[in-house]
């Protein structure tokens, strides 16, 4: 080799061998330090067998020789990779197989500068990723904490501040209602604790919710693309296709509230449960539809759907288990609350033939007109807050003539029940209490009511599915119930959230009894067409005009719900006779009262007038401290009470013989508010 | 002595670097340096009265950035299919290579590690998954390189298989 070639080539770092055949290798001019470092000092026509010396080689000649003999292709690269000095050092080598004027040559060269680059930016590339990846985590992880903590902070809280309510309203001695405001103020004090948390965490974690959710308004279609293109390997590798639902084609556009990180998240999710239970060459579809003022996304799987007996609302609950169980179920959880601050809504069903359909729903952004842009925490304050964001025509045409309302109370707390109940009966309103979204629309297939809370996170329905499904039987009819939400859950964004679902105003957890009564004083009004419904007893839907004290019919015809009414109250006499009695023989006026008043409520339900009036009368005497008549007034109600109990025992008595042998009920005949949503 | 060329195969950041230097070496470092080409290494293991030297392969992770070169594969006898325990997404994507592999060398023994198991609480992939990839003829491991846990029986079985 010309001596100028071969200093040229050892500055530029290579070391140059020609193959000769059966593993062996003559290098040409002075090959550059590194190899005389790995290999030892080569000699001018010193023989090599480099197979002998290097694992790497030895796989990588193979490849070489293929390629020399082949006679197509200029080079043969065989990427980079290392070799240890002798004194332990690694140095990154890259090897090409050449054709030279019929020779074949192999030119050995030392990357370490441009390693050293690829090396810092890969790794730069990978720590960033893994950042990346590790933050999406904890951001998951610190929603659904923050999420949870909030909500339980605020459920206790709601309680104490009911109990102080209470207590300043009792005609107790100056040094109680003192300390009763100091505890008021205390619980204040921390309620606003809680609300200065949900401000960070809405500004740092959910900008989604509020000003970021409307600025960035994300492109459906394009999230869902994106899952698809990123799913396809893994649905590739396990035999499974996934798609975007044809009848996309062309479609799109859509921008929707949210943001694009988190809105693909929830894609990702949901596709990550259709993986799991997709069958070996069944195909996952994503798809987006039009939905009202919303925009509908869904993943569609063939896998054997969900079970019959379950419920979907749980496939969405903290640590609920999907369908079969498995994974710890955070993924879910964080698509609904995610997907619920955004203002929208999620679900899954089954689909025919088989599989299952995971869907959510989110408003479609709206395209502000130049200059009318209004920030979306704003909107939702206005549109939203307590008290203040009410559909305001409809409270002025309420307002009119006000009249005791009846109210239906759902909220699955028991202390926080029995306190609304408290509250609600003292400011003169008729509450029937129930504890889940499901018994509320039950209650209300039965009965009618002028207003309804719904607490806003409830066990098997929540308080804003249910305002969707209550808006959702009233659309065509011109009905409108007054539902009022009561969330523990404060930001503006939840505001609008359930005022999406169809909630007509918001009352903030924990409430004060003055907020809850200027409320419901709005919405004071008299029974539609006029009617005279009693106040107290709520009346049965299906015979709102009757003021027959029929048992069954008072619960819309439903035997079970009577049982299961009946049953509670059974359960619970006992202890509410006790209270009273124990209030009497105390001489406690004010237990007795509320004694009074806690039979009270539970005797109506039952059309038990004169035991009711019997209550009322000894509530009365006792907020009045007069208990010369309390003896003789609670020696008639226990025996109005018993005849009560006589009567619903009998009654379940009955409906005990009307079962079949084996414990199965009879069919019966559907109420008539069933008949009539049936024909519907 | 019987050579058989293994590859590490897996994603980045799973683990594989440090399985092999834990193996061959008996060392682990906690700190995260990523591999850029390819790592040769040999180790011996007895499987019954035969010496089987493996020549480890262990090649960078597959990412946007690198993809393995069908040159590096060639040859394998077998390999070890690495995830990491923590990141569900290393499992997609020990399954798009494990489709791979099969393409570029068809069906060779591999086993598949599912690393960091000294982090348990934290991992992503639960039992379920897994029954499902043993449901498909895949041989799992839970390895540690940090604490050593299976990594010796990981080499171990991957040269029994190769050998059967």
């Amino acid at each position: 080799m010309d001596a100028t070639l071969s200093n040229f080539l050892r500055q530029q770092g290579y070391a140059l061998c020609e193959y000769r055949g059966a593993g062996k290798f003559v290098l040409l001019g002075e090959p550059a330090a590194w190899f005389t470092e790995i290999w030892g000092a080569g000699e001018r026509g010193r023989v090599l067998r480099l197979g002998d010396v290097s694992s790497f080689l030895q796989s990588f000649l193979v490849e070489a020789e293929t390629f020399w003999e082949s006679g197509t292709g200029h080079e043969l690269s065989s990427g980079e990779w290392m070799e240890n000095t002798r004194d332990g050092r690694e140095l990154p080598l890259e090897c090409l197989a050449l054709r030279v004027d019929g020779k074949k040559l192999l030119a050995l060269q030392s990357r370490a500068a441009a390693f050293a680059e690829r090396s810092r930016i890969l790794q730069t590339a990978r720590d960033g990723l893994l950042v990346h990846e590790r933050l999406l985590k904890e951001i998951q992880k610190k929603e659904i904490l923050l999420h949870c903590i909030i909500h339980d902070l605020s459920q206790p809280l709601t309680a104490m501040r009911g109990c102080f309510d209470c207590l300043t309203l009792e005609d107790a001695s100056p040094r109680t209602q003192h300390l009763a405001e100091l505890g008021r103020q205390q619980s204040e004090q921390q309620e606003e604790m809680i609300r200065e948390v949900l401000t960070v965490f809405s500004a740092d974690l959910q900008e989604g919710a509020q000003g970021g959710a409307a600025r960035e308004q994300p492109e459906i279609v394009r999230c869902a693309t994106e899952t698809v293109e990123a799913f396809a390997p893994v649905f590739r590798s396990k035999g499974l296709s996934i798609r975007l639902d044809p009848r996309l084609a062309g479609q799109g556009g859509w921008r929707v509230a949210g943001e694009t990180t988190r809105l693909k998240r929830i894609f990702s999710n949901l596709v990550e449960n259709a993986l799991r239970h997709s069958p070996s060459g069944s195909v996952v579809t994503l798809g987006v539809e039009e939905d009202g003022p919303c925009v509908k996304a869904y993943v569609e799987d063939q896998g054997p759907g969900l079970p019959r007996d379950f419920l979907a609302s749980s496939a969405f609950k903290l640590f609920g288990k999907g369908r079969e169980g498995g994974k710890a179920g955070l993924g879910l959880y964080f698509c609904r609350i995610t997907v619920e601050r955004w203002g929208g809504s999620i679900g899954c069903e089954s689909v025919t033939p088989k599989g299952s359909r995971f869907w959510f729903r989110l408003p479609m952004a709206k395209q502000p007109a130049a200059g009318t842009e209004k920030p979306a925490a704003e909107t939702a304050k206005s549109n939203a807050g307590a008290a203040t964001a009410v559909d305001k025509k409809s409270v002025a045409a309420l307002t009119a003539n006000a009249k005791p309302l009846r109210i239906l109370l759902a909220d699955d707390d028991p202390a926080i029940r029995e306190l609304t109940e408290l509250l609600l009966s003292r400011q003169g309103y008729s509450a029937f209490a129930v504890t889940n979204g499901q018994e509320a629309l039950r209650a209300l297939d039965s009965y009618q009511f002028d207003v309804v809370l719904l607490d806003d996170e409830m066990p098997k329905l929540s308080g804003a599915e249910t305002a969707r499904r209550i808006r959702a039987q009233e659309r065509g009819t011109g009905r409108h119930q007054f539902l009022l939400a009561m969330s523990g859950n404060n930001s503006e964004a939840d505001k609008l959230r359930l005022q999406q679902a169809g909630m007509d105003a918001c009352l903030s957890k924990p409430f004060r009894a003055e907020e809850l009564k200027s409320l419901l004083a709005r919405f004071s009004v008299q029974t539609a067409g006029g009617s005279e419904a009693p106040a107290g007893a709520p009346v049965p839907a299906s015979e709102a005009q009757s003021s027959e004290p029929d048992l069954l019919a008072r619960f819309g015809g439903d035997p079970q719900l009577l049982l299961r009414i009946i049953k509670t109250f059974l359960k619970d006499r006992p202890k509410k006779i006790a209270a009273l009695r124990k209030a009497f023989n105390c001489r406690e006026a004010i237990a007795l009262a509320a004694a009074a008043h806690a039979i009270k409520g539970p005797i109506g339900i039952f059309g038990a007038a004169s035991a009711k009036a019997l209550a009322e009368e000894l509530q009365d005497v006792a907020r009045q401290g007069q208990l010369a008549s309390a003896p003789e007034l609670l020696r008639r109600l226990e025996e109005e009470i018993a005849n009560l109990e006589k009567k619903l025992r009998g009654y379940t008595a009955q409906a005990s013989r009307a079962q079949t042998p084996s414990g199965k009920r009879r069919p019966r005949a559907k109420s008539k508010a069933k008949r009539a949503r049936a024909k519907r | 002595m019987l050579l058989k060329k293994v590859c590490m195969i897996g994603s980045f950041a799973v683990g594989k670097t440090s399985l092999v230097r834990k193996s061959v070496q008996g060392i682990f470092s906690e700190t995260y340096k990523t591999t850029v080409g390819v790592k040769v290494d040999n180790k011996v293991v007895r499987v019954g009265e035969k010496e089987v030297t493996l020549v480890l392969w262990d090649l960078y992770g597959e990412d946007k950035f690198q993809t393995l070169l069908r040159a590096h594969l060639s040859g394998t006898f077998g390999y070890l299919l690495v995830a990491d325990g923590t990141r569900l997404a290393t499992l997609h994507e020990a399954e798009a290579l494990e489709a791979k592999m099969r393409q570029e060398i068809g069906n060779k023994p591999f086993l598949f590690l599912l690393n960091k198991c000294d982090l348990r609480p934290e991992w992503e992939i639960d039992d379920a998954q897994q029954a499902d990839l043993a449901a498909r003829g895949w041989e799992i491991l839970h390895t540690s390189a940090k604490t050593g846990e299976g990594v010796e029986a990981a080499f171990q079985r991957l040269a029994e298989q190769m050998l059967v």
